[in-house]
């Protein structure tokens, strides 16, 4: 094991400092905290040496003392799109109800921020939930965010449910100084329930920003789950988030995970496959320019015979920066008759700009269906002198093959309401990119 | 509208075009034959303004401006056309999303205001027809999945879209059978007019029986070798091109 970051002073002060402020929690959460602290301390944080950190330097992240920020829900700059449908604000980490939308929802429905939930009747049900998907553990920010989060969001939706309008999570951060937060979300689908979540990030700028999230997705069986994560945050942002996902029989879960902005960018995600039929679908678009640096890590383990899993990643960079793809998919000895596919596809759009790209597949079954692949290119000199040839600008003609490349992951989310919203934002952040 | 003087092209390193002249006239529809590697498509290239190719000498002059000078985007919003012998696929933009921006982009060139997506769809249906392209094929993405003929199809429903001033038809013909043969020739006599100039290179003399030019060219080696009205066209057919390459020969000895 390659030598880690020990944990910083700063962050003992800072986790005893929290222990204060969360004095009203139930006991079980105290000791979560207490032992995903300590076990940070085991981990230490990454260096470029971990195999899984290779192109991404946290060390800056690490040692800055950062602070909580004010909740200043006035001046949070809201600069992407609501949709009409319940929504929960947070402004630095902290949740904002007067910038939210807390309509009533259907009966045993539980959207609430974390703080609520921890304090409201169904408390207990908790327990089980909050840090009951696999492999945390072994990722320290993960461990981190467990032992600091304060706020968060709590989505629960029971048995057969069916709930039509996508639940929005918007995170904004309006630093003043440094500032860091660790948002924590929950979401449990019950068997054969359906939902949609949308999580949206975006910032003022002003100041630095780290956020380091975890978002646990449970899939009871048969439930379906849409994540649509749309991340538009400034260059002073560093955004490190972690997903876990895990899912029981003939359940379907698909994420599309649009990272678009921030300064530094980290996408850990884990999927678990843990009962038969159970399938996934792994949609990103990443884009860079400037010196954007976007990292994405991705799992996923059939664990079970007959699972499903597609990955698909495409990236769009330009100017200086780096988008990184590491994809692994993990087929254990017994899940016979998995079927598992992984494609990345990277569009560089300047000498200066780095894609690099690790598919993998770890298969220890012998009857499966695998395939991954990865390409690295630049737009078609072909086509552009088509278009160019019919009287297109230069500059328009790079724009519509770049969208035409990227736009196919947009196209994919599946509530139509969302993917109008999103459009807008994820155009013209590739217009600028390409321009 | 078009004078070719002289113009020497290479690529890489080799010579394609040895000083090529060529004049057309508004109104005119020329013919230009020759075998394979004659430089027939590197000329339609050079004057559509793709890159990879050297202009080492001579000039051309499109409607009195040096149009080596122009972009290719400026040479097609001033009315140059190159029908394309491999039309180009574009995934994930639609057929008609294209023809939009483009013949909006060539409007704007001209000071014109914007189609509106009534009269466009309007002006798109009619020329569909003309080229009896599906409606379907219309808001595909461009040439993604389409047959070698609908592709071609394609290429006049662009040409009927756009109403250049001069086109240039680069073996449109290959690959087609005579039905599509004929609707691609319909397309482009319902083009011809006193305004317009058109340059159809070709290897077949066949597509001349259904566009019947004013004059026809031979190229061999990067130069015009041969000109001469339809009726050379059709002495080519019948011959093939080993005649031009003996009286060529002779010519040289003679000089020699």
């Amino acid at each position: 094991m390659a030598t880690a970051l020990p944990l910083p002073d700063h962050r003992s002060r800072a986790f005893a400092a929290l222990q204060e402020r969360v004095q009203g929690a139930p006991p079980w959460v105290a000791a979560l905290r207490q032992a995903a602290f300590s076990r940070v301390g085991e981990l230490g944080f990454p260096t470029t040496r971990h195999e899984d950190w290779k192109y991404t330097n946290v060390r800056p992240l690490v040692d800055t003392d950062w602070g909580r920020g004010g909740a200043s829900p006035a001046e949070a700059p809201i600069t992407l799109p609501g949709f009409d449908g319940p929504r929960l604000t947070f402004v630095n980490g902290r949740f904002a109800p007067e910038l939210s939308d807390r309509r009533e929802l259907p009966e045993g429905v539980l959207l609430a921020s974390f703080a609520e939930a921890l304090a409201g009747e169904r408390r207990d049900e908790l327990e089980s939930l909050l840090a009951s998907t696999p492999g945390w553990r072994d990722e320290a920010f993960a461990c981190l965010n467990t032992a600091s989060f304060e706020d968060g969001a709590v989505l629960i939706v029971p048995k057969g449910l069916r709930l039509e309008a996508p639940v929005q999570l918007q995170f904004l951060s309006a630093p003043e100084g440094p500032t860091e937060q660790h948002p924590r979300l929950l979401v449990s689908a019950g068997e054969g329930s359906e939902l949609h979540l949308v999580e949206t990030w975006s910032g003022a700028g002003g100041a630095a920003s780290f956020s380091n999230s975890v978002c646990e997705v449970l899939l009871g069986a048969n439930s379906k789950v849409e994540h649509v994560k749309l991340q538009r945050e400034t260059e002073e942002a560093s955004h490190v988030a972690w997903t876990g996902v895990r899912q029981e029989r003939d359940s379907r879960y698909r994420l599309r995970l649009l990272s678009l902005g921030g300064g530094l960018t980290r996408n850990g995600l884990r999927v678990e496959l843990v009962g038969e039929g159970a399938d996934v679908q792994l949609d990103g678009l990443y884009a860079g320019a400037g010196t954007q640096h976007v990292d994405n890590q991705v799992f996923v383990r059939h664990a079970v015979p007959h699972t499903t899993s597609r990955q698909l990643f495409k990236s769009v960079l330009t100017d200086r920066s780096h988008g990184i793809f590491t994809g692994c998919v993990l087929v254990e000895e017994d899940a016979q008759k998995i079927e598992a596919h992984q494609q990345n596809r990277n569009l560089v759009l300047s000498e200066n700009a780095v894609a690099d790209t690790r598919p993998q597949l770890e298969i220890y079954a012998d009857d499966v269906k695998c395939s991954h692949g990865a390409t690295i290119g630049r737009l078609d000199e072909t086509a552009l002198f088509y278009l160019r040839s019919r009287g297109l600008p230069l500059r328009t003609a790079r724009s519509l093959l770049t969208q035409a490349f990227a736009l196919e992951i947009l196209e994919r989310v599946q509530v139509p309401v969302v993917a109008a919203e999103l459009c807008a934002p994820v155009r013209r952040r590739l217009e600028e990119i390409a321009r | 509208m078009l004078k070719i003087d002289d113009l020497r092209v290479t690529a890489g390193e080799a010579e394609i075009l040895h000083g090529l002249s060529l004049e057309l006239k508004a109104g005119e529809v020329h013919a230009i034959m020759g075998p394979n590697g004659s430089g027939k498509s590197t000329l339609a290239h050079v004057l559509a303004g793709r890159e990879g190719y050297e202009v080492t000498g001579g000039s051309v002059t499109y409607a009195g401006r040096d149009l080596l000078a122009m972009e290719p985007e400026e040479r097609a919003c001033e009315g140059v056309f190159l029908a394309f012998q491999y039309p180009v696929e574009i995934p994930g933009v639609s057929n008609s999303y294209f023809l939009k921006a483009a013949l909006n982009a060539q409007r704007a060139h001209r000071g014109e205001p914007e189609l509106d997506a009534m009269d466009f769809l309007n002006l798109l249906k009619e020329k569909a027809k003309l080229v009896k392209i599906d409606q379907d094929l219309v808001n595909r993405p461009v040439n993604s999945g389409f047959s070698g003929g609908e592709k071609k199809r394609n290429e006049i429903l662009q040409m009927a879209m756009l109403e250049p001033r001069f086109a240039v038809l680069d073996e449109t013909d290959s690959g087609l059978d005579i039905d599509a043969l004929r609707v691609v020739a319909d397309g482009v006599n319902a083009l011809r007019g006193p305004d317009r100039a058109m340059l159809v290179i070709t290897h077949y003399q066949r597509l001349l029986d259904y566009i019947v030019p004013d004059h026809v060219h031979v190229l061999v080696d990067g130069r015009i070798v041969k000109s001469g009205d339809k009726s050379l066209a059709l002495e080519l057919e019948e011959k093939g091109y080993g005649w031009i390459l003996d009286e060529l020969r002779g010519d040289a000895a003679a000089t020699a």
